[in-house]
C-alpha cells in the first residue's frame, strides 16, 4: 500500500464528511500500529482487500460521531441499529470509491459491521498497520488500514 | 471432370447419371424400334395386298376375256385391270428398291426396301413371273380394248403366273410379319434388359448408399460421442465464436466453471468479459479478434498481442470477503475453404500458476535484496550490527512515537519535525558508518521529505503520510537486516567466514570501533576528494555501558562527518596552507571517576566561520540580518547545533542539512553534558563534549571562552 | 534468396537484425531509418520481406505500412516494437502486417518469426 493509496482512502472519507455533515474532519499525523494494538472504537465498518495484497481496510466511530451525524441529518432515532447502519454506510462509501479509484489493482470486498470490540476483527498478523487518526466535533476516530 | 468437385457426393452422382443413361437407352432403342414395327406394319399390310391384287388382276383378266369374247364393252373391267395392275406393280418395286406406293386409303406412302434376304429371294421369284405377266398386261392396257385373242392369250398367262404368284406373295408376308415379330421379341429384350440394368444399378445403389449412410452415421455419433466426452472431461474452456463474436452452441462444460457464468450459448463474448476487463482492454480485445478474423496475419505472430493473456476477475466467497482469479484466453483460428470462419477460443484458471510466478518472482527479488544486504552485513561484526540495528529500531520507534503523539492535532509543530529528523540523521550517520549503504538511501529519502515539511508554512496531519510510510518501509529494512543477520550468525557458527583478525597490535589503534571510525573517515574523505587520517587515544570504549557507547559512537561519526564535509581543506589548499596533505583528526575519550566521559574531537581544519554560519542562519530565516549582525560571534557558533543550518550549499547524504550536529546536541541534552567548542578560522576545530554523571544544567550551547575569543567576529 | 529491408531508426536495432537474418539466408536490400525513406526505397528495392519498426520519427510504421503495403501489395510485414501499447500494434498489423515480434527480441526468435511468416497455415 503505497501513499497515493492511502490518500486516496483518507480523502474519501474527507469527503464523506463534509459532504454529508459540511463539515470536514481533521486528519491526524498517521503512525504505525502492531496488530495487537489497533484502536477499535463502538462501530467498526470493515472492508476485506484480495488480490496480489491482502487485508482489511476499517474506519471505527466511536458512538458520539456517529449519534451527531444522524442528528444533523435530522434522523431521530440513534439506536445501536441505526449507529451500525450509518458505520455501514461510510464503510459502504470507502468500498465502493475505493473500487472505483484502485479499478482491477486490489479487490474490495462488499463490507461487514462490528460492533465493539469483543468482536474480533481479522487483520494480518505480522503487518503493522497504518492508523490515521480523524477527529470530528471533537472525537477522534481511526482509519486502519493493514494490507500485506 | 466440369472443374466442379463432387466430393463426397460423386457416387450417387454417377449412379444417378447411368440411370439416366440406361432409361434414354431404353427410350431411344424403344423408339427406334417402334418406329420399325410400326413401318414393318405398314409392309405387313402391303404384303397382303399385293397377295389380295394377284387374285383381283386374275379375276379381271377373266372378265375381261369374257367381255371380249361377248363382244361387250370391257372398259369398266380394264380401267380395273389398270388399277390393280399398276398398284401391285408399284408396290413390288417399292418392296424390292424402295419407293412410293399408294397405302390402303389411297394416300401416297414411302415405303424403304425389303432389307432382308429371304424376302428379297421371294421378290426376285415374284418379279420373274410378273414381268412377262406385267408385258402382257402392259399390251393390252396400251391398245386400250383387248380383242378376244388377246385376252384368252392373257388368260393364259395369268393363269399360269396366279397360282405361283399368289403363294409369293403369301410367302413375302409370311416373311415380313415374322420379321416384324422378330422386332417386337427385340424390343421387349431391350426393354427387359434395360429395366434389369436399371433395376441392378438401384440395387447397387441402395446397397452401396445404405451402408455407406450407415457407416457415416456410426461415423457421426461416434465423433458427435468423443466431442462429447471432450467437452465434457476437458479441464480447458473451450468454445467457438463466429465472426461476430458471438459464442456457438456447444462448449466445454469446464467453460461454465472457470468463467464462473452460466447460459453461455448465442451470447456475446464481449458482454460475458467486460465486468472483469477495463474498457481499454477490451477495446483492444475487439481489435485483435477482427484482426484474427479478418485479417491476414500469422497467428503464431501475432499471440504476443493477446490483451487476454492474463484477466483478473473477482469472484465472491461470502460476505465481506472475496477473492481474484486469473483467467487465459487464447484464440486459435478454425479455417474452411482457406477462410476464417470461426476463433477457436480456451479459457482457462492460470490462478496457481500466476500466484507461484508471483511467488518466485518475490522470492528472486528478496534474494537478490538480501544478497547485497547480506555483504554490507558480512563487513560488519554480529555484536556491533546488533546493536546498531536495535538502536536503530528504538529510533524508528521513537519517531512512531512522535507521530502517534502528534494525533489528530490540526497544528502540527516543527517540533516534532526536528525531533525526527534528528533521529533518523542519527540512524543514517551510523548506517553510513556501518557501510549500509542501501539502509542510508533510504534514510536520506526519509529526510529529503522532512526538509521538504520543514518549508510549509503549515502543517496538518495528512502531510506526515509520506514520512508515516517511509518509516513503515524502514521497519521492515531493519527488520530484514535482523533476519539476515541471524542467518550470518548461523554461518558463523558452523564455520569461521572470517579470519580472525590479526592481533599483531595490541594497541588501541586497533580496537575494532577505531577501526570502523578509521574505515569511515577514509571512505568518507574518499568520496569528497579529501585524504585524512585518524588517530585515537584513551580508552576501550568496549567497555562502557551499552547506550553511552552507542552515544558516543554516534557522535563520533557525526563529528567525523562534520570534519570532512565542513572542516578539512582538499589538499592543494592544505599544501598552500603549510598543513600535511592528510587531514588530521583526533578522537580522544577519557573516563572520569565520576562515571562520565570526556569525548575530544578535534580536526586541523579550515575552522567555523562565523561569517558563513550567519549567513546561512540568515538565508534559513533563524534570523533576520540585523538580528544576525547584533549576535555575538559565540552565540554565532553555538548555531551550528541548530536544526536546519548547513554552511554547506549542495545536499547529499553526507551533509549540508546542518542536521549532524544538531543530532549530536540531542543526544547530549539526553544523556546530560555539555559541549564545548573551540576553532581558529584557517587552523582548527574542536569539539570537547563532557557526557553522563553531570548535572545536566549546563547550558549546551556555552562555547568555551578561550575558544569563543579565537573566533574572530 | 529473400530480399530484406529493415526500417528502424536505430543504428543498433537495424545493424543487429541485419546480421541475424543475413546469417540466415536473407539478402538484406535495404536499411532505412525512417518511414519516408522507406516508402521511397521500397520500390527500388523490391523486398520480399520488410522489418519494420513503430515508433519513428516523422511517418511512423503504420503510415508507412500503410503506403508500402498500397505500392507492393505482395511484401510480407513484420512488425518489430517494444510493447508499449498493444492496440497500437494490432493497428498497425491491420494496416497489412503479418506478424509482431517484441522488443527486445533473441536472434532466435526473429529468424522463427521470419520462418512462419513464410509458413502455409
Amino acid at each position: 500500500m503505497d501513499e497515493q493509496q492511502l490518500r486516496i482512502f483518507v480523502s474519501i472519507i474527507q469527503h464523506y464528511f463534509e459532504a454529508e455533515t459540511g463539515r470536514p474532519a481533521e486528519v491526524g499525523s498517521p503512525f504505525l500500529c502492531d496488530p495487537a494494538q489497533l484502536p477499535v472504537h463502538d462501530f467498526t465498518g470493515v472492508i476485506g482487500i484480495s488480490g496480489n495484497r491482502k487485508g482489511c481496510v476499517y474506519f471505527s466511530s466511536p458512538r458520539e460521531i456517529l449519534r451527531e451525524m444522524l442528528l444533523r441529518a435530522g434522523e431521530t432515532d440513534v439506536s445501536d441499529e441505526n449507529l451500525a447502519d450509518l458505520a455501514g454506510e461510510i464503510a459502504n462509501t470507502i468500498s465502493g470509491n475505493a473500487r472505483r479509484e484502485f479499478g482491477h489493482e486490489f479487490l474490495i470486498s462488499v463490507p461487514v459491521v462490528v460492533r465493539g470490540t469483543h468482536q474480533s476483527i481479522s487483520v494480518p498478523r505480522d503487518v503493522r498497520a497504518y492508523v490515521i487518526p480523524f477527529r470530528w466535533h471533537k472525537v477522534d476516530a481511526s482509519l486502519v488500514v493493514s494490507v500485506m | 471432370m466440369f472443374g466442379i468437385d463432387l466430393g463426397k457426393y460423386r457416387t450417387i452422382v454417377i449412379s444417378i447419371a447411368l440411370f439416366l443413361i440406361f432409361d434414354l437407352g431404353v427410350l431411344v432403342l424403344n423408339f427406334f424400334i417402334s418406329s420399325e414395327i410400326a413401318s414393318d406394319a405398314v409392309n405387313v399390310n402391303l404384303a397382303g395386298r399385293q397377295r389380295m391384287l394377284t387374285q383381283r388382276t386374275a379375276k379381271l383378266t377373266l372378265q375381261l376375256e369374257n367381255r371380249a369374247q361377248a363382244g361387250v364393252p370391257q372398259d369398266v373391267e380394264l380401267k380395273e385391270l389398270i388399277a390393280a395392275f399398276s398398284l401391285f406393280d408399284r408396290t413390288l418395286a417399292a418392296f424390292e428398291r424402295g419407293g412410293e406406293t399408294a397405302s390402303g386409303d389411297g394416300k401416297p406412302i414411302r415405303i424403304a426396301a425389303v432389307d432382308d434376304g429371304v424376302a428379297q429371294a421371294v421378290l426376285a421369284d415374284a418379279r420373274k413371273l410378273w414381268d412377262p405377266y406385267k408385258a402382257r398386261i402392259s399390251e393390252v392396257i396400251e391398245s386400250g380394248r383387248a380383242s378376244p385373242a388377246v385376252a384368252s392369250a392373257l388368260v393364259t398367262q395369268a393363269e399360269r403366273a396366279n397360282l405361283p404368284l399368289l403363294k409369293l406373295m403369301n410367302d413375302l408376308t409370311t416373311r415380313v410379319e415374322e420379321l416384324a415379330a422378330s422386332k417386337a421379341t427385340l424390343l421387349r429384350a431391350v426393354q427387359v434388359t434395360g429395366i434389369s440394368l436399371a433395376t441392378i444399378n438401384f440395387l447397387i445403389i441402395l446397397f452401396h448408399f445404405i451402408r455407406h449412410l450407415r457407416a457415416s452415421d456410426r461415423q457421426l455419433e461416434q465423433a458427435r460421442k468423443e466431442t462429447d466426452d471432450i467437452l465434457r472431461t476437458t479441464q480447458d474452456g473451450l468454445f467457438l465464436l463466429d465472426t461476430q463474436a458471438v459464442i456457438g452452441v456447444q462448449h466445454s462444460a469446464a467453460l461454465e466453471r472457470v468463467l464462473g457464468t452460466t447460459a453461455l450459448a448465442g451470447r456475446s463474448f464481449y458482454d460475458i468479459i467486460s465486468p472483469a476487463v477495463t474498457p481499454k482492454t477490451l477495446d483492444t480485445t475487439r481489435e485483435y479478434i477482427d484482426l484474427l478474423l479478418r485479417h491476414d496475419v500469422k497467428e503464431k505472430l501475432v499471440a504476443s498481442l493477446n490483451p487476454l493473456e492474463c484477466v483478473e476477475v473477482q469472484v465472491a466467497q461470502g460476505p465481506g470477503e472475496s477473492d481474484s482469479r486469473y483467467l487465459q484466453f487464447g484464440f486459435n483460428r478454425v479455417f474452411e475453404n482457406g477462410k476464417v470462419t470461426h476463433l477457436l477460443v480456451t479459457a482457462n484458471d492460470i490462478t496457481r500458476r500466476v500466484r507461484l510466478e508471483r511467488e518466485l518472482q518475490a522470492s528472486e527479488e528478496r534474494a537478490k535484496g538480501q544478497m547485497g544486504l547480506l555483504v554490507e552485513i558480512l563487513q560488519v561484526e554480529p555484536a556491533v550490527m546488533n546493536q546498531f540495528l536495535r538502536s536503530a529500531q528504538d529510533g524508528l520507534q521513537h519517531i512512531n512515537r512522535q507521530l502517534r503523539d502528534q494525533g489528530s492535532a490540526r497544528e502540527v509543530g516543527g517540533e516534532t519535525i526536528n525531533a525526527i529528523y534528528r533521529i533518523a540523521h542519527r540512524i543514517k550517520g551510523d548506517a553510513s558508518a556501518l557501510g549500509l549503504s542501501s539502509l542510508a538511501t533510504s534514510l536520506h529519502s526519509l529526510e529529503d521529505i522532512l526538509n521538504g515539511l520543514r518549508e510549509r508554512p503549515a502543517l496538518s496531519g495528512e502531510d506526515f503520510l509520506p514520512v508515516t510510510v517511509r518509516v513503515k518501509g524502514l521497519f521492515e529494512e531493519i527488520e530484514a537486516m535482523h533476519l539476515a543477520v541471524s542467518r550470518v550468525a548461523q554461518i558463523r557458527g558452523v564455520v569461521s567466514v572470517e579470519a580472525p583478525r590479526p592481533q599483531h597490535d595490541p594497541g588501541v589503534e586497533a580496537l575494532p570501533f577505531v577501526q570502523r571510525w578509521k574505515d569511515f573517515a577514509v571512505r568518507l574523505a574518499g568520496e569528497h576528494d579529501r585524504a585524512v587520517e585518524l588517530n585515537y587515544h584513551g580508552i576501550d570504549a568496549e567497555t562502557l555501558p551499552d547506550s553511552l557507547r552507542e552515544a558516543l559512537n554516534s557522535m563520533v561519526n557525526q563529528f567525523i562527518r562534520n570534519s570532512i564535509v565542513h572542516g578539512i581543506e582538499d589538499t592543494d589548499t592544505r599544501r598552500r596552507r603549510g598543513k600535511p596533505e592528510a587531514g588530521r583528526l583526533s578522537v580522544y575519550i577519557s573516563a572520569r571517576d565520576d562515571g562520565g566521559v570526556d569525548l575530544s574531537f578535534r580536526d586541523d581544519g579550515q575552522g567555523i566561520s562565523v561569517s558563513k554560519v550567519r549567513d546561512a542562519a540568515v538565508a534559513a530565516g533563524r534570523l533576520t540580518a540585523d538580528e544576525a549582525a547584533a549576535m555575538d560571534s559565540r552565540r554565532i557558533v553555538g548555531l551550528i547545533f541548530e536544526p536546519g543550518l548547513s554552511t554547506r550549499e549542495t545536499v547529499d547524504e553526507d551533509g549540508g542539512r546542518g542536521a549532524g550536529l544538531d543530532a549530536v546536541k540531542a543526544m547530549v541534552m539526553q544523556l546530560g553534558g555539555q559541549i564545548r567548542i573551540g576553532s581558529t578560522p584557517g587552523e582548527y576545530c574542536h569539539f570537547r563534549l563532557s557526557l553522563g554523571a553531570l548535572p545536566s544544567l549546563a547550558p549546551i550551547d556555552k562555547t568555551e571562552d578561550k575558544a569563543a575569543e579565537e573566533v574572530p567576529a | 534468396m529473400r530480399r530484406l529491408m529493415i526500417v528502424d531508426d536505430s543504428n543498433i536495432i537495424r545493424s543487429k537484425i541485419a546480421r541475424a537474418l543475413g546469417e540466415h539466408g536473407l539478402e538484406v536490400v535495404g536499411l532505412s531509418p525512417n518511414g519516408e525513406d522507406a516508402v521511397e526505397r521500397c520500390v527500388s528495392a523490391r523486398p520480399d520481406v520488410i522489418t519494420m519498426d513503430i515508433t519513428m520519427p516523422g511517418m511512423d510504421g503504420i503510415e508507412c505500412i500503410r503506403r508500402i503495403r498500397s505500392l507492393n501489395p505482395d511484401v510480407r510485414i513484420l512488425v518489430v516494437s517494444a510493447l508499449a501499447d498493444k492496440a497500437t500494434a494490432i493497428q498497425a498489423l491491420k494496416e497489412g502486417a503479418q506478424g509482431f515480434v517484441c522488443k527486445p527480441f533473441t536472434e532466435e526468435s526473429l529468424t522463427e518469426a521470419i520462418g512462419e511468416l513464410f509458413s502455409e497455415e
